[in-house]
Parts: structure tokens; sequence; C-alpha cells
């Protein structure tokens, strides 16, 4: 018998693990978040309701996993603020291997600042609302729209698409 | 609703159906008239069309290892098929990977050494933190001496031993590595050699604690692969190997 709570975290691995990559440093960096917000995820499994979207609640406590690691690397010293070093955190982390670059159009998501990458990966890609990723990221609902809107132009832009 | 109030945020909320029913609405009334409005649609629309059809990369057989040892407790699927002639043996982190979590749940690491049995609880005495007291359970030796790997076994005292691998040292001594869940909830993972009649822990790590969640997470277990890389047991015996060696008294 499979506990139908495990069977949804597995069936939303691959889910985790792209938006792991879309905010981490390097794929090994992506699975050992995945692989802590899995450990975060049975341990605080009574807190989840099996009537809502069992994605958003994953995707909360992989970034709440997230800004734990960056918080201790801001400790060490060593990590620039990816908001504010787009173009550095590109040059430094995505570099290697496959991950996220399965298709052109996801290629031209990569190279979007990490602020509106991820609000394009969880709405237009994970098919999550506007609310609910408002929640997962702690931002107004307005940030969530102003965010998406700039990604969505500019991809249209890397991907030929004329948006006038 | 007038030129003015067709932002492109509000196109794009329409788009992708985020509107109300009286918003879209209005933003249908004013699309008619407006042509930059009407190509700043159809944008919206493509990227999220392009988008919504990206799949995601497939996990990594190393994460699939590490979920499953996660999970495997919970779940009673079968385990991923493994190579015929190695003894199917749940693997924690076997990759060499450093944990970006700190070990929360690695409560003591102990290189044991010499010197103490597992069949004396005497010695071990009661009020021993919990890693090593667990491991003075006397129905350890039998299951060690018999159970193959990949199988578990029920202990008098309701502990369950999940065996994990077999080796053999440079010396041609039997060596098993074993995860212990106490009926408590506390949980050990350890490797013992077989020293004549005898089963002497070289080393054992006391996992989480926690009766709900007591699964061996893989950062904690990294004492253990590091020991294991250093102590010239090598791999795993396989399945027919490892039958021989338990039929050896």
């Amino acid at each position: 018998m499979t506990d139908p709570f495990c069977g949804l975290l597995i069936e939303k691995l691959p889910n985790l693990r792209r938006y792991a990559l879309s905010l981490c440093r390097s794929g090994d960096q992506a699975d050992d978040l995945v692989q802590s917000t899995v450990e975060r995820a049975l341990k605080a499994r009574s807190s989840f309701d099996p009537a809502s979207k069992i994605e958003a609640w994953l995707f909360r406590i992989l970034r709440n996993a997230w800004i734990d690691i960056i918080r201790k690397n801001k400790v060490r010293g060593h990590e620039l603020e990816y908001d504010d070093a787009p173009e550095i955190a590109d040059s430094v982390c995505h570099q290697g291997d496959a991950r996220l670059m399965v298709s052109s159009v996801m290629a031209a998501v990569e190279r979007l600042p990490e602020g509106q990458r991820e609000v394009l990966l969880l709405v237009s890609v994970e098919g999550l609302s506007y609310a609910e990723v408002a929640e997962i990221l702690d931002v107004p609902m307005g940030t969530i729209m102003s965010r998406l809107c700039r990604a969505r132009r500019a991809l249209a832009t890397k991907i030929g698409l004329s948006s006038e | 609703m007038d030129q003015t109030e067709m932002t492109d945020e509000l196109i794009m909320a329409y788009a992708d159906g985020e509107l109300t029913a009286d918003q879209a609405a209005r933003v249908e009334e004013a699309l008619k008239t407006d042509q930059s409005a009407q190509r700043k649609l159809a944008m919206f629309r493509e990227t999220a069309d392009q988008l919504k059809a990206a799949t995601a990369p497939p996990i990594p057989d190393d994460l699939a290892r590490r979920i499953d040892a996660l999970i495997g407790d919970k779940d009673d699927e079968p385990a991923p098929a493994e190579a015929d002639n190695v003894v199917p043996f749940r693997r924690f982190g076997r990759s060499g990977f450093v944990p970006t979590a700190i070990a929360a749940c690695l409560a003591l690491a102990i290189g044991l050494g010499t010197g103490y049995s597992l069949n004396l609880p005497d010695q071990a005495g009661e009020g021993s933190p919990f890693g090593v007291a667990a491991l003075a359970d006397p129905g350890i030796e039998g299951a060690l001496a018999s159970t193959p790997s990949g199988e578990s076994s029920v202990l008098s005292s309701g502990a369950t031993l999940n065996l994990i691998a077999s080796f053999m040292d440079e010396a041609g001594v039997l060596c098993r590595e074993f995860d212990y869940e106490g009926a408590n909830g506390h949980s050990v993972v350890s490797v013992a050699c077989r020293d004549g009649g005898q089963w002497q822990p070289k080393i054992a790590i006391a996992a989480s604690g926690d009766a709900a969640n007591h699964y061996a997470p893989a950062s904690s277990l990294d004492a253990l692969e590091a020991w294991l890389k250093s102590s010239g047991l090598g791999d795993p015996l396989g399945a027919e190997d490892e039958l021989q060696h338990l039929a050896v008294r």
C-alpha cells in the first residue's frame, strides 16, 4: 500500500527540482535543496491541508529552505544577494550541466533576472495562481503582477515575439 | 473602460484567466477597439502557452535514491530493481555529496573499536546514551547472523533490525551494516563485525530520535560513509556470497 502523501511528494519531485534549479547555484545544490524540502515536508506533513494544492505548500517549504541557505551563506560572508546582481549570479550559477535548458524558451527564462524568473516559473510553468505565488513568496499581489509582466515582455523579446 | 486603464498587467491577468467575470467582460469590450492591446494579449498568451509546454528535467538517479531513503520507511512500494549480483540494500547518500543542511538529527557518532560487546546489556548500562543502549538489545546477534540484507527482523524487544549490507574486511571477517529501530522510535545505524561467536560494533550513528520520523537523514550518515571508505571493507557482498558467509558459523 502506498502512502498517498508520499505518492504526491514523489509525483511533484520533478517540479520541486525545477524550482530549485531556478533558484540555485548548481545542480548539486538544487538536489540538496530538494532533499531538504522532502525532509521538511515529511516532518511537517500534519500541517498540510489535503484540500489544498500540494505544490504550493511544497514550493513554500522549498523557498524557506533556500532562504535559510542564503542566510547561512551571508553569515559566511561570501555570497551575493541574487536580486542585486542577476548578471553575476547568472554567470556563476548557470554554467555546466543541462538543468533547465531543455528548450530554447526555458533557456531564455534562465537569462531573466532572478526575481522575474521565479514568478514566471511558478505562474506560467507550474500553473499556480497569482495569489498562490504571492503567498509562497510573501510579497503583495501587485509585485507578483509587475514582475510577471516584465518577465513576459522580456521573454517575448528574447524568443522573437513582438509585444507591440 | 477607457484606453488608459488597459495596463499591461490587466491584459496579462486577462490572458492568464485571473480576472473576475466582470473585469474580464470590461477588458473584452476594450479589446474590440484597441489593436495595441490585442497584440499584447497575443504576446501574453503565446508566452504562457510556450511555458506551459515546458517539461521538467528528469530526477537524477542519485537524488532519487536519496529521496527513496527518506521516505522508504513510509512507503511499502518495492525497492527499485538492483543489479542481480548485489544484495538490495538501502542506500543513503552514497555518492559522497556534501549536504547543505546541517545534520540536525545527528546525535552522535562513535568509533567503538573493541571491548564492547553487543550481547552484554549489563555493560551497556541502563543509563547509557540511547545510541549505545540500543545496541545492547540481546536480539541483535541472532538477526545479524541469519537475516539476509534487504530484509528486516523484528526482535523480541519490539525493535526492528533492517539489514542493509554485508562486507568482508581485509582479514576475511564478515561485517554487517544495519539500521536498528528501537520500539521507542530511536534509530541507530551501525556496522558490526563477527569476532568469534560475537558481533563487535565498529561504528554506530544515532539518527533521528523523532518517533514519527525515524528515518536516518542522508546528511547524518556522512560519517558512516567516510568510515566505510576508510575501513577497507570495499563493496557490499552479492546475495550468493552473503548467503555462504551467513551459513558459516
